[in-house]
Order: C-alpha cells, then structure tokens, then sequence
C-alpha cells in the first residue's frame, strides 16, 4: 500500500523544485515542429520523385540492346540510387514525425507509409510538371563533386569507350565524322560505321545536331582517340549542365569553330526543352 | 466536508482546471489516481513496493508538469496510464533481469474472465491449474502482459489501451489475441488443458 504521506510529499516536491506546469506554447511549438519537419521531408520526398521522373524521361532504355547488356543490366548500371536513398529517408523523417503527432500513434506504419509515398509521387508529378526536377538536376550538373556517379548515373554509364560507350560534346563535324570532347577533356575523332544508316544518321545531324551538343555514341574502339559510331544520339537534358562546368567548355577547343548560326552553341550550348 | 464532497463531483478536465490555478488542487488529481496507478504499475512492472511508490511520484510530478499538453479529446485517464505507461517503459528497461514479484488473486473474477476469454475455463477450474495459469500470465512478454492487464484488471476498451501504450487498434487487438494465445499454448504444454 501507498504510505500516507504520499500526496503530501509530491506537494511538497512541486513545491521544493518550484516546479510549475510548462506553459502551452511550449507544447503548440512543439506539435508545430513536428508537423513542420514532416511537411519539410514531404516536400524533399516529393522533390527526389521528380527529379527520378525527369531522369527516367531520358533513360535510353528504347536502344539497350545496342550496348551489348541485358535490360537488367542496363537498369541496374543506371538506377538512381542516390535519389531512391533519399527518398526512403525523407519517407521514413515523415512517418516519423507523423507518428509523434498527437494522433499519429493511431495510424499503422503500412498507412503512414503508403500514404507518404502516394502523396510524394502526386506532388513528384506536379514539380517535374513545374520544371523543379529539371531544375534541380541542372543545378547539381554545375556544381555537384560525383555527379555521373551518384546523382546521374546515365552519365557514367555512358562513359565507357571500352565497352563501346562515348559521350561528349560534338566540337565539330562533317560528313564523314565528328570530334567530340569526352567528361575528362579528351578529344575523340568519330567515325561513321560504315553498317550505319547514313541517309538518316547525316539527316538527323543537319537537323538536330549543333557543335557544342552533348551526344551518347554506341559503337567501338578502332585506335587511340578513335571512335567508330553505329549509333549517335542526343544526351538528352539530364546533365546537360555538367557539359558547362569549368574544363568542359573550354574555349580553346573551340576559338577556331564557324560559328554558322547567330545563337553559337558553343558559347550556349543548346539546353533542350 | 463539503469540499471533499464538491471535488469528488468534478470531472478529471475540471480538476485539471483548477489544478492549473492553485497547485494544491493537484492533489485531488493525485488522490483520485494514486491507488489506481500503483496497482498498475505493480502488476506490470513487477518491482517492489518503495520502487513502484518512487515511480508514481515520478508520474505525477510529471503530469503536473505537463498538464497544459493534457487534450480534451483524449480521456484523461488515459493520458496519465499513458504517462505512467511511459515511466514503466523507462524502468523495465533497466530492470529486465529481475525476478517476477507479481501475483494474482487466484479468486479475482476478472482472471476468471481472462480464463473464459481463453476458451478453457469449463476445463479448468482447481485451484491448482489456476496458480499455473497466474504464472503463465506473470512469464508472459512485458508488451503482452500489459495489455491482458489494461483489458481484464483495469477494464479498459480497445480504444483507451490504444491511447494509453500509443499504438494502433489493431496492435492492442493481435497482442490481446497472442497473449491468449500464449497462455493456451503454456497450458497445453504443461499439460493442464488439452
């Protein structure tokens, strides 16, 4: 049993201490907290959905079987890790914060999830319709240390010459080839294969290809800084960033390019839609 | 007299009311709760008397601080079950090892509900069984017990244990259901049901 001066002795305790109630801000700021740093995790949860979506535009899967790997393989070389990482971390901030609402521990964590991840691919289609997936990996291509290997990791992987993978940008062309300058500052010489479709590959260069383009090549090795193409194709906007970075765009390469249009891409590379 | 007899007709959230004016109101609080708590924590706690009184005053000191945050949506019982949910939570953790001090009354109508919810009351009725079964209850997981407890000792409904140990219906109702389960399984074990 309670001994008898139980409740004079809390009375006095409260007394002794001074101890007094907190007052009710203390407690609204601390629920408005909560809710803000679950809002702020949505907001960052939904904001790594549409950079996915955006990078997911452009994946190249349409022409995977030309890089000798399976779909899996390609899938797997080109996942954006990074942004699933960050998405799972951002949803689990938010369940988190839900959970330490003043209801939240009503709700199980299969609903709080399930919730969290809908309502961020919702808003993850409504920032990448807004151009916030687009502007974020731009922002990234310019400045972020590691971009090819962790925020887009199509860059990377179509960097591998000796696997018969090139990407660069094109410093000049004519009908029987390209120079490109390659993600580490070399110069290529590109060959047309000679099993390619030159009707459509010269027509789809007039038309859309412009020096100081970013482009993806298939095809192979054939000497040192040679490069035989079976297939050309734009990077496609992801990166395209990257391609302004210091070292990149160096002038030297291309002081002595005819600027044949008023708009020189080389002085603005072409950013895409 | 007359006092007591007002305080005594005041809801919880008017007590907290009046608590927040004049501190020495807070003892109505107290007096209403004490004994409640106490046993609660004793059956679920299994520490020994002067320890579960240290804890008590640990939970009301701490309603007392946190009174402002009590929400008249929520039942104020189950606020403070919650609060001394909590404290015992912190204690266990430090007390894991120690052996059971709780018991039963074997006589208690409310272990006999416990039984009959188990479906093996008809089968079981010496006295002999339903000390083993006290024992069960006492080596069941803390989480399990806990809410046997809050169900069959306290009355609680589903709702109010999911307030108090904050977690969803549908935990409270599959933890009720394994430690039925649980019990059944020791029995069959022990031979004392088949």
């Amino acid at each position: 049993m309670i001994n008898n001066k139980f409740d004079q002795e809390i009375l006095g305790e409260i007394k002794d201490k001074k101890i007094i109630p907190r007052a009710k801000w203390y407690f609204l700021l601390k629920n408005s907290l909560i809710w803000l740093i679950g809002a702020l995790a949505l907001l960052f949860s939904s904001l790594s959905v549409s950079v996915m979506i955006y990078l997911f535009q452009y994946n190249g899967l349409d022409f995977y079987q030309k890089t000798n790997k399976s779909l899996a393989e390609v899938i797997i070389l080109t996942l954006p890790y990074f942004w699933l990482v960050f998405l799972a971390l951002f949803i689990f901030v938010v369940y988190y914060n839900i959970k330490h609402t003043k209801k939240g521990y009503r709700y199980s964590l299969v609903l709080i999830i399930g919730i969290s991840v809908a309502a961020s691919l919702v808003l993850g289609i409504l920032f990448h319709r807004i151009g916030w997936g687009q502007d974020i990996d731009d922002i990234l291509g310019e400045r972020a240390p590691l971009y090819g290997q962790v925020f887009n990791r199509q860059m990377d992987f179509w960097f591998e010459p000796q696997e018969g993978r090139l990407t660069g940008l094109i410093i000049s062309q004519d009908e029987k080839g390209l120079s490109i300058l390659d993600l580490e500052g070399n110069t290529w010489e590109v060959k047309f294969s000679p099993e390619q479709d030159l009707e459509n590959t010269f027509k789809f260069i007039e038309q859309s290809m412009e020096t100081g383009m970013p482009i993806k090549l298939i095809g192979q090795i054939i000497e040192d800084n040679q490069f035989q193409a079976e297939i050309i194709r734009p990077m496609g906007p992801p990166g395209r960033r990257f391609f302004h970075r210091p070292g990149m765009m160096r002038p030297d390469f291309f002081q002595n390019i005819d600027c044949k249009k008023n708009n020189c891409p080389l002085a603005h590379p072409p950013l895409g839609p | 007299m007359d006092k007591l007899l007002d305080w005594e007709q005041k809801t919880d959230a008017e007590l907290v009311k009046i608590s927040l004016v004049d501190q020495d109101n807070f003892l109505y609080i107290v007096d209403r709760y004490k004994d409640k708590l106490f046993n609660y924590i004793c059956r679920i706690s299994n520490i020994d008397t002067e320890e579960a009184e240290d804890l008590l005053q640990n939970v009301f000191i701490k309603t007392y601080l946190n009174l402002n945050e009590f929400d008249q949506g929520l039942k104020f019982s189950s606020w403070i079950y919650r609060i001394t949910h909590n404290e015992v939570i912190d204690n266990y953790r430090k007390l894991k090892s120690r052996p059971q001090l709780v018991e039963l009354d074997l006589n208690d109508q409310r272990l006999r509900t416990l039984i009959s919810e188990t479906d093996i009351f008809q089968k079981i009725d010496n006295r002999m069984a339903r000390q083993k079964i006290v024992k069960i209850i006492n080596q069941l997981d803390f989480k399990l017990k806990e809410v046997l407890w809050l169900k069959f000792f306290e009355d609680k409904d589903y709702h109010e244990i999911s307030d108090i140990i904050k977690k969803p219906l549908g935990t409270v109702a599959s933890r009720i259901n394994r430690a039925k389960r649980e019990i059944k399984k020791e029995l069959i074990k022990n031979k004392i049901y088949d």
